[in-house]
C-alpha cells in the first residue's frame, strides 16, 4: 500500500483487522491505549484553549491545516483512552482529501465496538471530535482558521503526519 | 448471586434481604458482566415497592389533584397528601404544611435563595457557604448576592477535607445573614457538624439552609432537633423517583418568604389588579406537581422506615472500611476527604492516571462509578485536580462487589501504567 491517503476505507479495514484479535474488551482498550502512546505529543505551546474541542469530558486539542485539497491534523488529549481514539481518527483521516474527510462514515468505530462501549456522554465527546475534524475539512482554504497561522509549517508536513503503515 | 457472598461471619443476612428488593441489581451488562453499581451518590436504585407505587398510581389513580369533583381526583389527592405526611414524619416535622414538594434539591435551594434575595438580604450582608459545596449550593447564592447586593463568603476546609470550624467561626459575624451548608459532601464524603453549625449561625442572626441531598439516605434526620431554617433534599437519592424533592422550612420563615413561581395552585384569588397567595405549602407549589413522583417518594420513605436502619448503616460502613483498606494498597493513590468519620463513598485520584481513563476501564468490567468534578469545580480547583474517581455505596452493595471493584481498579491501573 504505497499511497493510502486516498483510501479511507483501506485504513479503516486495517484498524478493524488489528482490533479483531481481541475478545476481551480490556485487551482491546490496552491496545487502544498503546496506539495512543505512539501519537506524537502536541507541543505545549499549541495546547491552547482555542483548539479545545467542546463537549469532551477529557481535554482534546485539535488543529487542522490544509494544503491544496488535502487536510492534515494534529491533536492530543490529557487522557490515555482519548489519545488512542485520536490516533485512530488521525490515522484514517489526516492527509486525506477534504471532500473525502467530510464524506467519511467512520464505520470502523462501530466495527471495533468503540462507539458502543463509550457511554453516551463519552460518545458525544467522540462525536464532537469528528464534527470538528469535518468542520475543519469544510473550511474554504482554511485561511480563516486561527489554527492555520499558529501552526508551524514543519509540524504539519505530510511526511510528519502521514500515518504509520500497520505492521 | 448467592446470599453467602453478601455476609461475613457474625453478620445478619439483612443486607441480602434488602438487596433482593432492587430488581435492577440483577442486570447483566453487555459482555455478560453482572452490573456492579457504585454510583449511589449520584442516584440510588429503586425498590419494588417504589416501582409498584408508580405503576399503581398510573394504573388506578391518575388524575389532577385538588379541586377535582370526581373520585379519581380524590384518590390522587389523598395519595399525594398522604405522601406529604409520610415525608413530614420521616424528617421529624410535626406539621406537613411545612413540607414543600419541589423538583429536587436544586430547585429547593433556588426557591429559598431567590426568595431571600427579595425579602431578607440587603446590600453589604453576607452569605456564608463552605468550600465543599455542590454547584447547586453555590450558584443560586451567587445569583441572590447579585440581585441583593449581598456578598458571598466561603469557609475553607482543613487539609483533611473537613470544614475548618475555626475559620468558619471567624467568618461568622453579625453581617452574616444566610449560612448555606452541605451536610455530607458528595465529592469528599466529609460529614459536617450541622447541629453546631445551625446553632452558631443562628446565634449571629443568620438563617440556615442545610443541603441534605446526600444525608437523607445515610442519616436519621429530625428537623426539630436540628433547628435549621430550611432543609432540602432529592427523592431519587433515597430510593425514590427522579424529579421530586423536598423543601422543609420553619413556619415563620415560609410565611414571609415570597412565592417562587406564579401560576395555578399557589393562589388564593387572582384579579388583574393583583393576586393573593395560597396558604402553606401550596404557596410554593405552582402548577400541576409531580404527583406520581410525590407518591413514589412516600413509598420510598415507607420502605426505608420498615428497614433495620442501624444494621444497614453498619453494613454500609463495613463496605467502606473494606474499600479503604483495599485502596491503601494501591500505589500512588490519593484519597480525598477524611480517613475517619466519613460517609460511605471514596473519592480518589491515582498519580499519572486520569480519572476518566479509570472510569472507562471500570465500566468495561461492569462497574459503574462516577468520574469528573462532581459538580464541585471550585473544590477540585483547590486541590489542583480536574476531577476524581468516586465509588459510593448503599446497603444493597456487597463485600463481593467491593472486592471486584478493587480487583477491577488494579487491573485498570495495570493497563494504564503498562
Amino acid at each position: 500500500m504505497k499511497e493510502a491517503s486516498g483510501d479511507i476505507a483501506l485504513r479503516e479495514a486495517e484498524i478493524i483487522e488489528e482490533f479483531s484479535i481481541f475478545e476481551d474488551p480490556m485487551d482491546r482498550y490496552a491496545y487502544l491505549i498503546d496506539v495512543g502512546k505512539k501519537l506524537p505529543e502536541l507541543p505545549l505551546a499549541l495546547q491552547r484553549d482555542e483548539y479545545l474541542v467542546p463537549g469532551c469530558q477529557s481535554k482534546v486539542w485539535l488543529i487542522g491545516r490544509r494544503k491544496e485539497d488535502r487536510v492534515w491534523f494534529q491533536a492530543d488529549s490529557n487522557t490515555a483512552i482519548t489519545r488512542g481514539i485520536i490516533a485512530l481518527l488521525l490515522r484514517v483521516l489526516s492527509g486525506q482529501p477534504a471532500a473525502a474527510i467530510q464524506r467519511a462514515k467512520l464505520g470502523f468505530l462501530d466495527a471495533i465496538e468503540l462507539r458502543s462501549h463509550l457511554s453516551s456522554q463519552r460518545a458525544n465527546g467522540l462525536a464532537s471530535m469528528i464534527l470538528r475534524i469535518k468542520g475543519i475539512a469544510g473550511l474554504d482554504g482554511l485561511e480563516t482558521a486561527s489554527s492555520d497561522a499558529a501552526l508551524p509549517d514543519s509540524s504539519v508536513e505530510p511526511a510528519n503526519q502521514s500515518p504509520k503503515q500497520a505492521s | 448471586m448467592s446470599s453467602s457472598v453478601l455476609s461475613q461471619p457474625g453478620q445478619t443476612t439483612a443486607p441480602a434481604v434488602f438487596r433482593s428488593a432492587f430488581p435492577i441489581l440483577e442486570t447483566v451488562l453487555a459482555g455478560g458482566k453482572p452490573l456492579i453499581y457504585l454510583d449511589n451518590a449520584a442516584t440510588s436504585q429503586k425498590p419494588d415497592s417504589v416501582i409498584a407505587a408508580l405503576v399503581d398510581y398510573y394504573t388506578h389513580s391518575n388524575s389532577n389533584i385538588h379541586r377535582g369533583a370526581h373520585q379519581l381526583a380524590a384518590r390522587a389527592t389523598d395519595a399525594y397528601e398522604g405522601a406529604r405526611k409520610t415525608v413530614a414524619a420521616f424528617i421529624g416535622c410535626a406539621d406537613p404544611a411545612l413540607i414543600n414538594f419541589t423538583s429536587g434539591t436544586t430547585q429547593g435551594i433556588n426557591l429559598v435563595a431567590s426568595g431571600l434575595a427579595k425579602s431578607w438580604l440587603q446590600p453589604g450582608d453576607e452569605v456564608l457557604i463552605s468550600a465543599m459545596e455542590h454547584h447547586a449550593n453555590i450558584v443560586p447564592w451567587q445569583m441572590a448576592c447579585q440581585a441583593s447586593g449581598a456578598v458571598l463568603r466561603v469557609a475553607p476546609l482543613t487539609g483533611q477535607g473537613e470544614l475548618d470550624l475555626e475559620a468558619f467561626r471567624k467568618l461568622l459575624t453579625p453581617r452574616t445573614k444566610v449560612v448555606a451548608m452541605v451536610w455530607i459532601s458528595n465529592a469528599l464524603g466529609s460529614i459536617n457538624p450541622v447541629e453546631r453549625i445551625v446553632q452558631e449561625a443562628q446565634a449571629v442572626g443568620a438563617q440556615v439552609l442545610i443541603d441534605a441531598a446526600q444525608a437523607i439516605v445515610h442519616e436519621t434526620i429530625d428537623v426539630e432537633t436540628l433547628g435549621a431554617d430550611y432543609l432540602v433534599f432529592s427523592g431519587h437519592k433515597v430510593y425514590g423517583p427522579t424529579g421530586i424533592g423536598i423543601l422543609y422550612g420553619r413556619r415563620e420563615r415560609m410565611e414571609v418568604l415570597p412565592p417562587y413561581q406564579g401560576g395555578g395552585e399557589m393562589i388564593r384569588e387572582v384579579r388583574f389588579e393583583g393576586s393573593t397567595y395560597n396558604q402553606l405549602p401550596y404557596k410554593f407549589e405552582a402548577g400541576t406537581p409531580n404527583i406520581a413522583g410525590g407518591i413514589g417518594l412516600g413509598a420510598a420513605l415507607n420502605f426505608v422506615t420498615a428497614q433495620d436502619r442501624e444494621a444497614l448503616a453498619r453494613h454500609e460502613q463495613a463496605l467502606l472500611e473494606r474499600t479503604l483498606t483495599g485502596l491503601d494498597q494501591v500505589e500512588g493513590l490519593t484519597l480525598y476527604g477524611p480517613r475517619q468519620g466519613r460517609s460511605s463513598l471514596v473519592s480518589f485520584t491515582v498519580e499519572g492516571v486520569h480519572a476518566f481513563d479509570i472510569g472507562v476501564l471500570l465500566d468495561q468490567q461492569g462497574i459503574a462509578v462516577r468520574t469528573g468534578h462532581h459538580c464541585c469545580q471550585p473544590l477540585m480547583r483547590q486541590y489542583g485536580i480536574e476531577g476524581t474517581c468516586r465509588a459510593s455505596f448503599l446497603p444493597y452493595n456487597t463485600f463481593a462487589e467491593v472486592d471486584q471493584f478493587l480487583h477491577a481498579l488494579n487491573r485498570a491501573l495495570a493497563v494504564l501504567r503498562a
